[in-house]
Formats: structure tokens, C-alpha cells, sequence
């Protein structure tokens, strides 16, 4: 029956297409999807839907899927851009120094720009009538800092208490309450006197009660850095891409999610972070383990 | 069956239906009203549970210092719930850990507190405001239901009801009453017929008697005429002259004769003259005036030939008077009747009744003046024997006396 032979050698020809094809499309991804590794600042499901529309930026612009991996916490986030387990990693500043100074140097890419500029400013807070109004008046108090390896929630704040010269032994007591959000309901609460928290969640509570009692010095913003898994070719286009943001015309609803006050990406170089750097060392030098 | 009875029963059996409603509807709003309150204490149960289970959880929490943990625990655990209409976590200085309140405000709603403790101390008062709305729609529902269902009954039940009273009293006694109305109807007519029958033969009976009476009457008066007609026939066959058989005569008439004056007239064949011997006037006297006038011109003599009666109504009315007409108008009277004096088929005389009035004597007057007449004539006769024989033969005419 000729019909009948001529659709054999149809599907045959068919199936010698899709295999002359499959390699192709293999080739075309170098090893999978690239992945955006990010610390626990929320929980996992926010954090996947906060940073949704930037994977989905970046696949775009970058001809490649991009992945979102949520690390557990701080250190296991750190570790795991230390030892390239992901492509791309957003970290704080104090996790980039620290990151650094244990695994090496990463090509930083940039860093956030809040409000219009790339450096942040922490708060050291306390409640409505507490009766406190100056650093020093933290003696015999107790203290709520966030994650031990939180920039603004712990290592800067707690230098800038030993400037004024309370070291956390001449607190009544302090904390460590993992996140910026706790260190603002502790306080409030009445469980601590005052903590630290980032500029973000100062204002988010304080018309629940929440009042400033002192500002922490200003340093260099969060950074999206490439592992050494990612090739430079990758890592230049990633570094282009991030750069461009602020000239997408879907900006706002990229960056946004992830923080509200993210007026764009710009250039970093590792010694934006020398101050923190510096913070690092007088903190060692006083006793803590950090 | 009248239309009024039927809407007495249906009446009747409408308010009954409606008592029964009532008693139902009641019984009802009891029952929704208990099962209402057995859901809503669940309801609280059931919230109380909740509130335990959230204060063991968010205890946990707060205990580790995982505000935001507790916080957003607690904010999902209310978002989740439709129920909860309001949340508050407040801690111990006074500060609102979670303050949820629901898009969506609520009628039905009850407030439950717990308090979150930990070592004796105070770690949150939680306060939820639960929405019972379900329940209370479920119980709408349910009451919309039996609303129903009692109404769809009870018009079921009615209407049997009505059924069974029409097909076992109603129709009945339709029946019976129709029987009823139709043997009084019967009744009524019998009744009728009988009172007519009856009221004809107490008219006939009351005729009777009184024609009985009358009869009665009329005999007894016959009778006592006849006493007195033979008292009378006596004492005029005794009676020895005309003169003397002229005043018995006319003294009975004026008595038993319903007239003003008597007249007795003689007819003298021989002279042709009719006269008139004796009258009775209205005062009672007896005169014997022997008047004269002709036979012919005497009044209906024709008629009294026949034995008849010659009767005038109204003396005016005549339009010729005889002398007897104008003798009678003389004594002003205007009817009269003359009654023949025959013996043995032989007119003697007359006697004549008459009256003041427009109307002559009739009746049993007259029938008396006949009598008196018939006597009159009869002793007239045994006069004019007597009076013979005693001419012819005067021995046998004195015997005869």
C-alpha cells in the first residue's frame, strides 16, 4: 500500500528532525538555568513572589532563565555565594565583607540605590515614654539586635554604641531576634528598651510607637555580586542589565517588591565597603564574635 | 346547603387552622431559637478552642522573641477565617501586637478573650470578635423552611380537612336538610290545603248553622204565626160579622205585619164597587169609614184575579192612579201591597198593606197578611153563607149561628 509507506517515511524524517534539533537547544543554555541566590530577609514564599519580576527581568535580558534560591539564613547564604553554589547573589554589606574576607574576592556588580542614594543609614530605636533620649542612656538597659550578621541590625549599631561608649557588657541585657521586624515588636512589646533596626521598618512602626533615639552611620547599600560560577561573559551582561534597570520602563514593579525605596542600581568597587571593613576590626578588637 | 352554614364550617375551620398555624409557628420559633442557642454556645466552644490553640502557638513564638512570627501567625490565622471579623493581640503595656479587622462588617457577631501567660506573667490578651452570620443565615434558611413547610402543611391539612368534614357531615346533611326543606315545604302545603279545607267547612258549618238558625228562627216564627193564625182562624170563624172579622183581621195585621196601615176592601159584584170596610191606622185605631170607588178603577184587579199579589213601590211612580191609589196617597202612603180575598176560585175583596215608605212589606209580613188574608176571605165566605141560609132559611140560619 504506497499510502501506508508514504507515512512511515513521513514520521521517520520527522524523528530524524527532532533528533538533529535536540542538541541544539542543549547547547544553547550553558548549564541550566542561572541562579539569583538571596538571604531570608522574609519568608520564602514572599520572598519568591518579591523577587519574581526581577528573575523574570533578567531571563529577559540575559537570553536565560534565571532562578531565585532563598537561603536558609545569613550564613548559609553566605557560604553558599562563598563557594559559588549560585550565579548572581544579593547580599548585605556586612555579609559581602565578611563573605569576602572567607572566600575571596566575587566581581561586585552594583549596588542599591535608596532614595536616591547608595548607602543606608540604620536606626537605633525605642518606644514612646521610655525615658530615653540619648545613647548613654542605654546603660542597664536591654538592647535587641537583629540577625548577628545584619549590617544595619547589629554590627553597625553595635560600633556605633561602643562609640559612645556603652559596649553591649553595660546593657542590662541584649538579644539577638533574627530579624528587623522582631528587633521593632520587641521594643515595642516593652521585652527590650531599644534596638536597632533598618531604615525601612523604623517607619513602617513608628506610627505604632516606635521613635528614633540615634542614626548609625552611613554605609555602602546592598550589592548584587557573580560567583565565580558565572562566566564573564554572563557576568557582564548581568552587570549591564542591573545597571539598565532604572531605564526599564517596568522599573517601579521590578524593584519595588524587594524594597520600596530602590531608586535604581549603580556602580560598586569593593572599597565602598573599606568602612565597614573598618567597623568589622574594632568590633573584633573589643571582644565580638562576629 | 345554605352558603352562610358553609361559611360557618369554613370559617370555623380556617380559625382552627390558624390556631394550629399559630401553635406551630411558636413551636417553631422555640425550636430555632434553642438550636441557636446550642450553636452559638458551640460556636464560643469552638472559638474558645481556637483561642487556646492560637495563645499555645503564639506563646511558643513570643517566648522566642518571634514577634513578627506571632504577629503574622496570628494576622494569617484571622485572614484565613471568614468568621473573624476583628483580631487584637494587645500586650501588657498596652501595645496592639495585631490589630486585623475584617473588610466586611457584621450584625452577628459575639467577642471572646484569652489571655496569653508564661511563667505567671502576661504575655498578650487576645480578643477575637467572631462572626455568627453563617448560623444565623443556616437558621434563617432553616426557619424560611419550616415557615414554609408549616404553611404548605397546615393549607394541606385545611384542606383535608375541609374534604373530609364536607364528605362526611357537610354533604350529609346537605342531603338531609335538602329532605328536610323538601317535607317542610310538603308540609306547609298540606297545612295550607288543611287550613283552607278547614277554614271552608267552618264557613260551611257556620253557614249552616246559621241557616239553622235562620231555619230555626223562621220555624219557631212560623210556629207562633201558626198559633197565632189559628188563635186567629178561631176567633174569626167565632166571629158573628164582617165588622167584627175586619177588626180581629186588621188588629193581627197591625200586630204581626210590618206595615203603617191596614185596608180591607169588599168587592160588590152587584154594584160594581169596591169597598172598603174596615182600616187600621198607625195609632191603632179601628175605623169602618165604607169609602166607595169602581172596580175598575181598582188597582191591579187583573193581577188579583190570578190569585196574585198586586204590589206598588211608589205610589208617585204610577202613571196612572186608579181611586184605591188615590185613596192610599190621601193617608200618605206611597207603597202598598194588595192581597186577594178568594174563596172557592171567587175574588171578594182585598187587603191591602201599605206603607209611609218608598218600599211595600215583603217577606214574612207579607206572608202573613196572606195568611190573615187567606183567613179573612175563607170567614168573608162563611159570612155570606150564613148570611144566605139565613135569608133562605132562617131556622137553619139560626142554628147555624
Amino acid at each position: 500500500m504506497p499510502s501506508r509507506i508514504r507515512e512511515q517515511c513521513r514520521a521517520l524524517l520527522a524523528m530524524c528532525l527532532l533528533w538533529c534539533l535536540v542538541p541544539v537547544g542543549a547547547l544553547a543554555q550553558d548549564h541550566g538555568p542561572l541562579v539569583l541566590g538571596v538571604y531570608p530577609s522574609a519568608s520564602i514564599a514572599e520572598m519568591e513572589a518579591n523577587y519574581a519580576p526581577l528573575c523574570a527581568y533578567l531571563s529577559d535580558v540575559l537570553g536565560q532563565a534565571v532562578e531565585l534560591r532563598v537561603g536558609h539564613s545569613y550564613k548559609e547564604h553566605l557560604d553558599a555565594t562563598g563557594m559559588d553554589q549560585v550565579d548572581i547573589s544579593f547580599l548585605g554589606p556586612a555579609a559581602y565583607v565578611e563573605m569576602v574576607e572567607k572566600y575571596g574576592p566575587k566581581r561586585p556588580l552594583a549596588r542599591l540605590e535608596i532614595n536616591g542614594r547608595p548607602t543606608s543609614q540604620g536606626v537605633i530605636v525605642t518606644r514612646l515614654n521610655t525615658r530615653l533620649f540619648d545613647l548613654r542612656d542605654l546603660v542597664d538597659r536591654r538592647f535587641a539586635f537583629g540577625d548577628p550578621h545584619s549590617t544595619l541590625s547589629h554590627l553597625v549599631p553595635r560600633f556605633q554604641l561602643l562609640e559612645a561608649g556603652i559596649p553591649v557588657e553595660k546593657l542590662a541585657g541584649y538579644e539577638f531576634l533574627d530579624s528587623h521586624e522582631n528587633v521593632a515588636l520587641g521594643v515595642l512589646m516593652g521585652d527590650f528598651d531599644a534596638g536597632a533596626v533598618k531604615p525601612e521598618v523604623y517607619r513602617a512602626y513608628h506610627s505604632k510607637g516606635l521613635v528614633s533615639l540615634a542614626k548609625t552611620p552611613r554605609v555602602s547599600e546592598h550589592l548584587f555580586v557573580a560567583t565565580n560560577r558565572l562566566s564573564a561573559d554572563a557576568a557582564e551582561r548581568t552587570y549591564h542589565a542591573l545597571l539598565d534597570l532604572r531605564l526599564n520602563p517596568d522599573f517601579a514593579s521590578i524593584v519595588k517588591p524587594i524594597n520600596g525605596g530602590i531608586t535604581g542600581m549603580v556602580d560598586v568597587s569593593d572599597h565602598d565597603y573599606d568602612d565597614l571593613r573598618t567597623i568589622f576590626r574594632i568590633l573584633r578588637l573589643s571582644g565580638a564574635d562576629i | 346547603m345554605k352558603a352562610s352554614i358553609a361559611l360557618r364550617y369554613r370559617r370555623a375551620l380556617v380559625l382552627f387552622v390558624l390556631i394550629l398555624l399559630l401553635f406551630s409557628l411558636i413551636a417553631n420559633g422555640l425550636l430555632i431559637a434553642h438550636q441557636r442557642g446550642i450553636m452559638l454556645e458551640q460556636s464560643k466552644a469552638n472559638t474558645d478552642r481556637e483561642l487556646r490553640l492560637m495563645s499555645v502557638l503564639v506563646r511558643e513564638a513570643l517566648l522566642k522573641r518571634n514577634y513578627s512570627a506571632a504577629q503574622d501567625f496570628l494576622i494569617r490565622w484571622a485572614q484565613e477565617d471568614r468568621e473573624v471579623v476583628e483580631l487584637t493581640a494587645t500586650a501588657a503595656n498596652g501595645f496592639q501586637l495585631v490589630d486585623y479587622k475584617r473588610d466586611g462588617d457584621s450584625i452577628h457577631t459575639f467577642t471572646l478573650q484569652h489571655q496569653v501567660d508564661a511563667d505567671g506573667s502576661r504575655l498578650l490578651d487576645l480578643e477575637m470578635v467572631r462572626d455568627f452570620s453563617l448560623i444565623e443565615q443556616g437558621l434563617t434558611r432553616t426557619r424560611i423552611q419550616l415557615l414554609l413547610g408549616t404553611l404548605v402543611f397546615m393549607l394541606l391539612l385545611g384542606r383535608f380537612l375541609w374534604v373530609t368534614v364536607q364528605r362526611l357531615a357537610l354533604i350529609p346533611m346537605e342531603r338531609i336538610e335538602s329532605e328536610l326543606r323538601k317535607q317542610q315545604y310538603r308540609l306547609r302545603r298540606l297545612t295550607a290545603q288543611k287550613d283552607k279545607e278547614i277554614t271552608r267547612t267552618e264557613k260551611r258549618l257556620a253557614k249552616e248553622v246559621k241557616l239553622r238558625k235562620q231555619q230555626e228562627q223562621v220555624s219557631e216564627q212560623r210556629a207562633q204565626r201558626l198559633v197565632v193564625v189559628q188563635e186567629l182562624e178561631h176567633r174569626i170563624l167565632e166571629a158573628g160579622s164582617m165588622e167584627d172579622i175586619a177588626s180581629l183581621a186588621l188588629d193581627h195585621v197591625r200586630r204581626f205585619v210590618a206595615c203603617q196601615q191596614a185596608l180591607l176592601f169588599w168587592f160588590d159584584e152587584q154594584q160594581e164597587q169596591a169597598v172598603l170596610v174596615a182600616e187600621s191606622t198607625p195609632d191603632g185605631a179601628f175605623k169602618l169609614p165604607y169609602q166607595q170607588c169602581s172596580i175598575e178603577g181598582f188597582a191591579g184587579m187583573p193581577v188579583l184575579e190570578r190569585g196574585q199579589n198586586h204590589v206598588i213601590q211608589d205610589v208617585l211612580d204610577m202613571k196612572s192612579q186608579s181611586g184605591l191609589d188615590d185613596l192610599l196617597f190621601e193617608r200618605r202612603l206611597h207603597s202598598y201591597s194588595a192581597l186577594p180575598l178568594r174563596a172557592r176560585g171567587r175574588l171578594m175583596g182585598c187587603l191591602v198593606i201599605g206603607s209611609e215608605s218608598a218600599i211595600s212589606c215583603a217577606g214574612e209580613s207579607l206572608d202573613s197578611a196572606t195568611e190573615v188574608a187567606e183567613l179573612i176571605a175563607i170567614a168573608l165566605r162563611d159570612d155570606c153563607y150564613r148570611a144566605s141560609v139565613a135569608f133562605d132559611h132562617p131556622a137553619t140560619g139560626h142554628s147555624l149561628q
